[in-house]
């Protein structure tokens, strides 16, 4: 499709200037206004939701984008539904996956009641389109194209994995349907960031899957030492270095990390969907101080980077009891390699005597370690108490009187931008790097400001007045 | 309202919206001659029947749906594609082709699924609905007259007419 089509639709997308045809496309000032069924141009009046060329095109692909543009020349609104049954039989199919009740989708949401989930599952009824999407992020649908892709139910593996998993570790639906909001923003921001030209400065195929887990002589912990030995030294980190680990997820590798309210027995997740990787961290439990959920951070980034897919099997759900035992034989080898693999990677055992002096008391050895490394109390007494050689203070495995806490220097550098956002409406899962991308792509031209407010769930308003602070977040 | 001249006092006729206009044929007036037909009582025995569309493609490739326009002559009327419109440059009639390009209050399309039952739409770019009530009173009058009328009711997320058929939003009136 080329740049003629700017001048056939004149009308439509208004005067438009750039080289190229997606520059073309981005400096239309053209909104277009959506419902259920029917597409119109925007004139600042109407419930539903007013969006971007830009977002018109990727949403519905080069034919239909050209099909609606002479429509809409024609007659002033285009027909987008082409199957009735659609989007109540993809609603009510995902829901079905991920086995959760219309109750439980809709005290996920604001405003939406159990009977407006199952209205959206009704073919005979039209929805308004921005409960429509709204249940299509928290189902992990493409809220995009909702209503015109036919069997829009996203990954049906994660779906059927979020459900097993729930049966198999007693997750509740609010986690299933946190989990499956969280694949939604994974992917979301992955696409955002494709669209803005974010690119990873480390690519994390340099760092290839590892099928070792633990052999004659080489226990699982032994390998997840070597791994985060080997894995700070490729990314040039020297042993007293205290690593941002947000940064490095995110910015380095462009792993989204997405941070939400679940079930206080849950420190995280790995999903894998569709060829994406994502963490999701919980803020509940002991994740609440962020010491621990660096700890956490650091673990999930350990199976990421080197556990199959086919391990990873979509989602892995960790639960918070691990990092208090040592490590011991019975552990699964998996689960010891990638706990292993948070307590080295984030402090290097090899630097211990750097900083450990004679005359430090155990509690005071601890501190030192998690002060210098902002690690949590349990990895630094796990760590020191398994990598006590070479330090002159022996570390007991029952020690009391540490302040668990972090510093505030750690709490400033490591707290993920929980602590600061200017949008108060916008939840914990859908602030950092994803509000961050989500602003670029509006001050862009990418996506408009109803969409950019609609994913950091707050009004147009205030989300025009803070794109730019939210940017460079 | 009851009559299209009630209709008219409250909603006055009014020059059309060409901003999609693509050629001088939509404002070809056509005639008795090329099927235009004045709705009146049923029942309306020279209407070919069908049902409304209810997607893309189903309205796509519709072949007995009617234009209608109010205005001073009543409910001018055409089939949007017949023998007549072919000649036109764009294949099928378009609202202006009922008025010539003049003034008329309101248009919409409509199906007759019976000599005398309709399913009835707002939609048109060139004499458009404000909202519901307008729109409601517009099919009130067919009502009147006596058709079975199934209005195909109004999209509040772009404050403009349905176009297609959806059962649970659909009101017979």
């Amino acid at each position: 499709m080329g740049i003629n089509i700017f001048k056939q639709y004149s009308s439509v997308l208004g005067v438009t200037a750039g080289e190229s045809f997606e520059e073309r496309l981005l400096s239309s000032k053209t909104r277009f206004i959506r419902g259920q069924d029917e597409i119109s141009i925007y004139e600042n009046r109407g419930a539903g939701r007013f969006v971007t060329p830009f977002e018109i095109f990727v949403a519905y692909g080069r034919e239909q984008f050209l099909r609606i543009l002479s429509e809409i020349s024609d007659r002033g609104s285009a027909i987008i539904v082409n199957d009735k049954e659609e989007p109540s039989r993809s609603l009510h199919e995902k829901r079905m996956l991920l086995g959760v009740t219309s109750k439980e989708v809709a005290s996920k949401l604001t405003s939406v009641a159990p009977s407006d989930v199952s209205n959206a599952e009704d073919a005979k009824q039209r929805t308004p389109i921005r409960m429509l999407e709204d249940i299509a992020q928290i189902l992990d649908t493409d809220s995009t194209c909702v209503t015109i892709k036919p069997h829009n139910v996203g990954d049906r593996n994660l779906g059927i994995r979020l459900k097993t998993t729930r049966e198999g570790c007693k997750i509740s639906a609010s986690d299933v349907l946190a989990f499956s909001e969280a694949s939604w923003i994974l992917k979301t921001q992955l696409k955002i960031a494709s669209w803005i030209g974010a690119k990873p400065l480390r690519d994390i195929n340099e760092f290839p899957h590892d099928d070792y887990y633990y052999g004659i002589g080489m226990p699982a912990w032994q390998r997840g030492y070597d791994l985060a030995i080997d894995t700070r030294k490729k990314l040039g980190f020297n042993d007293e270095d205290s690593i941002n680990l947000k940064d490095l997820c995110e910015k380095i590798f462009l792993i989204p990390v997405i941070q939400t309210h679940l079930s206080k027995d849950i420190s995280g997740a790995t999903i894998a969907s569709n060829g994406m990787r994502g963490i999701v961290l919980n803020i509940n439990g002991p994740n609440t101080n962020p010491l621990v959920r660096r700890v956490t951070l650091a673990h999930e980034l350990g199976h990421l980077l080197y556990d199959r897919d086919e391990r990873l099997e979509t989602l892995s759900v960790h639960k918070y009891n691990s990092m208090e035992r040592k490590f011991s034989d019975s552990e699964d080898a998996i689960e010891q390699r990638a706990r292993a693999f948070s307590v080295e990677f984030l402090a290097p055992h090899n630097n211990f005597k750097n900083i450990i002096h004679n005359g430090m008391s155990p509690q005071q050895s601890i501190r030192c370690v998690m002060d210098n490394y902002c690690t949590s109390f349990s990895s630094a007494k796990l760590h020191l108490w398994h990598n006590s050689r070479g330090i002159e203070v022996e570390i007991p495995w029952e020690v009391r009187g540490v302040d668990p806490s972090p510093s505030d220097e750690c709490k400033v550098s490591q707290n993920f931008t929980l602590d600061y956002f200017p949008i108060e409406s916008t939840p914990p899962q859908r602030v950092g790097q994803f509000a961050s991308y989500v602003a670029r792509a509006y001050l862009d031209g990418y996506i408009s400001e109803d969409t950019g407010a609609n994913y950091l769930r707050c009004e147009c308003e205030r989300f025009i007045e803070t794109a730019e602070t939210i940017a460079e977040l | 309202m009851d009559t299209v001249p009630e209709f008219l006092a409250k909603y006055p006729v009014r020059a059309p919206d060409l901003t999609s206009k693509n050629n001088e044929d939509e404002l070809k007036l056509l005639t008795v001659e090329d099927g235009v037909k004045l709705i009146e009582a049923p029942p309306a025995i020279w209407a070919l029947g069908s049902l409304p569309p209810e997607t893309r493609d189903e309205y796509d490739k519709h072949e007995f749906r009617y234009l209608w326009i109010f205005d001073d002559r009543g409910i001018p009327c055409i089939k949007e594609i017949s023998e007549s419109t072919l000649l036109l440059e764009s294949k099928k009639a378009k609202h202006t082709n009922l008025s010539g390009g003049e003034k008329a209050s309101v248009g919409g399309e409509v199906y007759f699924s019976n000599h005398d039952e309709v399913y009835l739409s707002g939609s048109s770019g060139r004499y458009r609905f404000e909202n519901l009530n307008q729109l409601m009173d517009a099919a009130n009058i067919f009502k009147v007259w006596g058709y079975a009328t199934c209005c195909l009711g109004w999209d509040t997320d772009r404050e403009r007419p349905s176009t297609v058929f959806r059962e649970g939003v659909a009101q017979w009136v």
